[in-house]
């Protein structure tokens, strides 16, 4: 229940206009995101990549002058949001939920599907990394930018290569359009 | 015996200039365990997707006389080289009865047929437990279990050694040999084949290149070294 009402006001805040609400939405995310996790070091390093997105975004938005700063904030807050849901859904109990046909199966193996595309989304990424890690000396430079500009490419490959295949054994389980 | 699988012409391409599958034709009967080896590239994986009709090919695949659609794919089965892909369930169990509740069976029955099919493949104990927790050969058996789970017509098995060193691969092929079901499986793990299957079909630069009785291929040393397999 919990999980639900995290995942509900991620999806409101996704949708808000109001800036006041999606500024509050940032500590009550930030908090909650941190008391899923088992310590706040984690929960930081977890939050690199979604910063790091998000300081781009900004950047891009200040190079053709049309700053959106609610754009950068609700990502902010849905990945907070969000992440924190994915960690206190009941995984284990909720396939026994499932009925064939109802609508709250459809959403319960929609939940369980991202969840496993973004699990392994993580482990190939984090493959990736760590193999251009090993192969490039300086953290700087052309070499290391361009590596992980094709990093990022090949992660982006990889993610549709395994999402096809992905569609293809729902195909086989019964998933037949 | 009965043909199956019936596939006539077959021809594919990622790009025009490249064709990966040419003029495949083969026939598989009831009851059959078909072997397909080649070398990487060789074409083995993308003929099992056209098998399935998840990759459009040019040519013909009838399967019981039929043109395979993606209504037959609840007659065929499907073992991924990578067991990752289609076990994504909390738990084994959950994985295996999916396809059974899909089709129409009561969460309890699919349960008790999923523990029953786990049983066959000696996976009973691991039933509550998630793929992610064994290890690479327990979740390619965990992947047969599933894959046989809704009584399917016809297997396909794509690369199940891959991964696997001597014990599990042995283990897995006398697990294929008892099965009581038309099978396509692809290696280039030689031995592994001869283990089990009747026929063996040669693929070399997407062409068969040999197509006939396990023992004869597999002992034809000039045609395994033309078709990059030793």
């Amino acid at each position: 229940m919990p999980a639900l009402l995290v995942l509900s006001a991620a999806v409101a805040v996704a949708f808000m206009r109001n800036t006041g609400w999606v500024t509050a939405s940032l500590p009550v995310g930030l908090v909650l995101n941190i008391s899923s996790r088992r310590s706040i070091s984690k929960a930081m390093r977890a939050m690199l990549p979604v910063a790091l997105f998000v300081l781009t975004l900004i950047l891009l938005q200040w190079l053709y002058r049309r700053p959106e700063p609610l754009v950068a904030a609700k990502t902010l807050a849905v990945f907070w949001l969000t992440t924190a849901a994915f960690r206190w859904v009941p995984w284990s109990g909720l396939a026994g939920a499932i009925r064939p046909g109802s609508r709250a199966s459809a959403f319960i193996l929609y939940l369980l599907f991202v969840r496993h595309f973004a699990s392994i989304l993580v482990v190939e990424a984090g493959r990736l990394l760590r193999a251009r890690s090993r192969a490039v000396q300086k953290p700087y430079g052309h070499w290391a930018f361009r590596s992980l500009a094709s990093a990022l490419v090949s992660l982006f490959v990889r993610a549709a290569t395994r999402a096809e295949r992905f569609y293809s054994a729902l195909l086989l389980k019964g998933f037949v359009e | 015996m009965k043909t199956i699988l019936e596939v006539t012409g077959l021809n594919f391409s990622f790009e025009r200039s490249r064709p990966v599958l040419q003029n495949i034709d083969f026939r598989v009967s009831e009851g059959e365990y078909l072997g397909i080896v080649g070398g990487n590239g060789a074409g083995k994986s993308t003929l099992l997707w056209c098998l399935l009709g998840l990759l459009k090919a040019a040519g013909s695949i009838r399967f019981f006389g039929e043109e395979v659609s993606k209504k037959a794919l609840a007659r065929i089965a499907m073992v991924f080289q990578n067991p990752e892909d289609q076990l994504f369930m909390p738990t084994l169990l959950d994985d295996v009865a999916l396809p059974l509740v899909n089709r129409g069976s009561q969460i309890c029955e699919a349960q008790e047929m999923a523990l029953d099919k786990l049983g066959e493949l000696g996976l009973r104990d691991f039933a509550g437990r998630p793929a992610t927790t064994l290890s690479i050969g327990e979740r390619k058996r965990a992947a047969i279990a599933g894959a046989l789970s809704a009584s399917p017509e016809l297997l396909l098995v794509d690369e199940p050694t891959a991964e696997l060193d001597g014990r599990p691969a042995r283990q897995l092929a006398d697990l294929l040999a008892q099965l009581a079901v038309t099978a396509i499986v692809t290696s280039h793990h030689l031995d592994f084949l001869r283990m089990f299957t009747s026929r063996t079909l040669v693929l070399s630069k997407g062409r068969i290149v040999a197509n006939g009785p396990t023992p004869e291929i597999l002992g034809n040393q000039n045609l395994l070294q033309a078709a990059d397999l030793i």
